[in-house]
């Protein structure tokens, strides 16, 4: 009986996510999407193997050059291959992404479901105070909490993750309310449920798609914000190489050396296309009711 | 309507003052002595406490939290560690550029968005729409403070047309609009086209046309109405990130603003500028919302119809 259900479940939970990823596929923009980020994803993760040098690897007798053979997106100030730092750059932004990304969805995720779920007095406790947070644009919320804490890696995962709880406590909490009211999970409470149960087993597995959408954007967010932070000097500090970093640091030579500046944006910029092109496609692909 | 705007403002005073616990709260906790900060390594020990007794660093968390808020209300933000300066006096003295800015690239992003993302959907799939469509995608993609690089290296640097920072003179804002420009622009347009796209499948749209209305105020009557509200939404959320955002263009394009004073003061930890001017662009951000709150009620009858007197109280218990 047990088994015969796990094969129902997993049968139609196959199905859907099946059915999702053959809408994705149709999609060329997703797929572009997807791509690009796989590719930016193995850039950092084997940076060691296709990188032609360290990033910390400093050769002063060839200094600011331009894109060549040798140095295929040029040199910086210290004669650093720009190439290898952008590879390794992303490492230090794909990590950020994911992790703020998951403490923001873990936190924001729990306060929205709870919120949802319990409505009432608990719904406003939660929403109102959440509410404060959302009146301080993110950025300044970013940035207060890094300045306590210091900049370094972990801190600004925190900051980042910190500051998008509230988006998405919202959604999951209108996910739950959309959901709540129906029958299977009236069934489940009859059968003796308790409410953790109801909400983490029967509620959010149901509410997985727009979950799943807001994780792909807010990533790209986070990696945008995460670059900011750095660009204005509280994010990564060197010689660890980040894209909005390296943009700091090459500002100076923009006069003469462009190139310096113009890679570790193209990369910013790739990396959040990519993400807002999947997300778009993973909206579509997985709600298909909200196609036009 | 003045209902609603009084019960609008109301509303707003809980969250600012949640807004300054917590921004207060996190840099109270912050590790680091602000004496020693002010004073320098060369200072001793001695000369650190009589700073911290006389600026009150060492009275209990709640006092201090209480006398902020008490020196908030009459409108002093106490003085900068770095120099002794009225934070509020600096605050005033760059909060116009800043908000200027700001609604200067609001306005610019909203209105050649909402055209583009109208023409946009009235045309669905044309090539005029592909490219709306395009530039939306990379407008939302483009990190605003390395387009403002690329701007500078290109229009200042190669073609000298343009002043590469300053903000002295319209010439001086162009530059700087387009960069925070291009970002929302992206936003406003997707909105517009999608919840235009929405609106003019609708019936009364088909009912319009047969009457014979013009098809300009089908368009900017019937459907526009219809669909601004997520539009209002919208604009309302990115001039806060505007605001926020300040910090970063101010940096890009040396704009004496409130942004860049907030910069140049992390880098020092003066504490008191960093939470003088958080919380000022919160305040700003809350005023703005609750413009746009008040922009709802005047564009949704439903909202406003709630406020009237006789029929409010039927409608609110309709509504439960």
């Amino acid at each position: 009986m047990q088994s015969r259900e796990e094969t129902n479940r997993s049968r139609k939970n196959y199905s859907l996510w099946l059915s999702a990823w053959r809408r994705l596929r149709k999609s060329r923009m997703a797929m572009f999407g997807l791509a690009l980020f796989a590719i930016i994803c193995l850039g950092a993760i084997f940076a060691d193997v296709i990188a032609p040098y360290p990033y910390d690897f400093q050769n002063l007798d060839e200094t600011f050059q331009f894109p060549s053979a040798k140095h295929w997106f040029g040199t910086d100030s210290v004669g650093r291959d720009i190439f290898s730092r952008i590879l390794y750059g992303g490492r230090v932004s794909l990590q950020i992404g994911l992790i703020s990304v998951l403490i923001s969805v873990t936190i924001g995720g729990s306060l929205g479901a709870i919120a949802g779920y319990y409505g009432g007095k608990t719904d406003n406790l939660i929403m109102r105070t959440l509410d404060i947070l959302l009146a301080i644009p993110a950025i300044l919320l970013a940035i207060t909490i890094v300045t306590a804490l210091g900049p370094g890696m972990f801190n600004l995962m925190l900051a980042i993750g910190v500051s998008s709880v509230p988006s998405f406590a919202r959604i999951v909490r209108a996910s739950i309310l959309s959901v709540k009211e129906q029958e299977f999970v009236e069934a489940a409470r009859l059968s003796g449920c308790n409410d953790a149960h109801i909400i983490f087993s029967h509620l959010v597995p149901n509410i997985m798609a727009p979950i799943i959408v807001q994780v792909t954007l807010s990533m790209a967010l986070s990696i945008l914000s995460a670059s900011s932070l750095s660009f204005i000097g509280l994010g990564i500090q060197p010689p660890m190489p980040e894209w909005g970093a390296m943009l700091s640091a090459g500002r100076a030579y923009i006069r003469n050396y462009s190139h310096i500046v113009l890679f570790p944006g193209l990369a910013i910029m790739a990396t959040i296309l990519s993400l807002n092109l999947l997300g778009d496609g993973l909206r579509d692909a997985l709600d298909p009711r909200l196609k036009n | 309507m003045f209902r609603y705007v009084l019960r609008r403002i109301l509303m707003m005073i809980p969250v600012l003052l949640g807004v300054v616990f917590v921004i207060f709260s996190i840099l109270y906790f912050s590790p680091g002595d602000p004496a020693r900060t002010i004073l320098g390594v060369t200072a001793t020990e001695q000369e650190v406490e009589m700073l911290s007794e006389e600026l009150g660093l060492n009275d209990p968390y709640g006092v201090q939290l209480f006398r902020y808020l008490q020196n908030l209300l009459r409108g002093d933000m106490g003085r900068s560690y770095k120099n002794n300066k009225s934070v509020s006096a600096e605050i005033m003295q760059r909060f116009p550029t800043t908000l200027l800015l700001a609604t200067l690239s609001i306005l610019f992003a909203a209105i050649v968005a909402i055209i583009a993302g109208i023409i946009s959907a009235i045309r669905q799939y044309s090539i005029f729409d592909n490219v709306v469509t395009g530039f939306s995608l990379l407008g939302i993609s483009i990190p605003n403070f390395w387009l403002g690089l690329m701007l500078i290296i290109l229009v200042s640097l190669q073609w000298r047309l343009l002043p590469a920072s300053g903000f002295y003179g319209p010439k001086y804002w162009i530059l700087p609009l387009i960069t925070n420009g291009v970002g929302y622009m992206a936003g406003i347009m997707r909105i517009t086209r999608s919840s235009m796209l929405e609106v003019i499948r609708q019936d009364y749209i088909r009912t319009a046309r047969a009457k014979g209305q013009r098809e300009i105020i089908v368009i900017l009557k019937h459907a526009l109405r219809n669909a601004i509200i997520p539009i209002i939404t919208l604009i309302g959320l990115q001039f806060g990130r505007a605001l926020g955002g300040a910090v970063l263009i101010e940096t890009v394009f040396a704009i004496p603003g409130l942004g860049k004073y907030l910069v140049d003061s992390i880098s020092a930890k003066d504490i008191p500028v960093i939470q003088g001017g958080v919380l000022f662009l919160a305040f700003l951000f809350g005023v703005v919302n609750l413009g746009v709150d008040i922009l709802y009620g005047f564009f949704d009858p439903r909202i406003s119809s709630q406020y009237k007197r006789n029929k409010g109280k039927a409608v609110r218990a309709h509504a439960k």
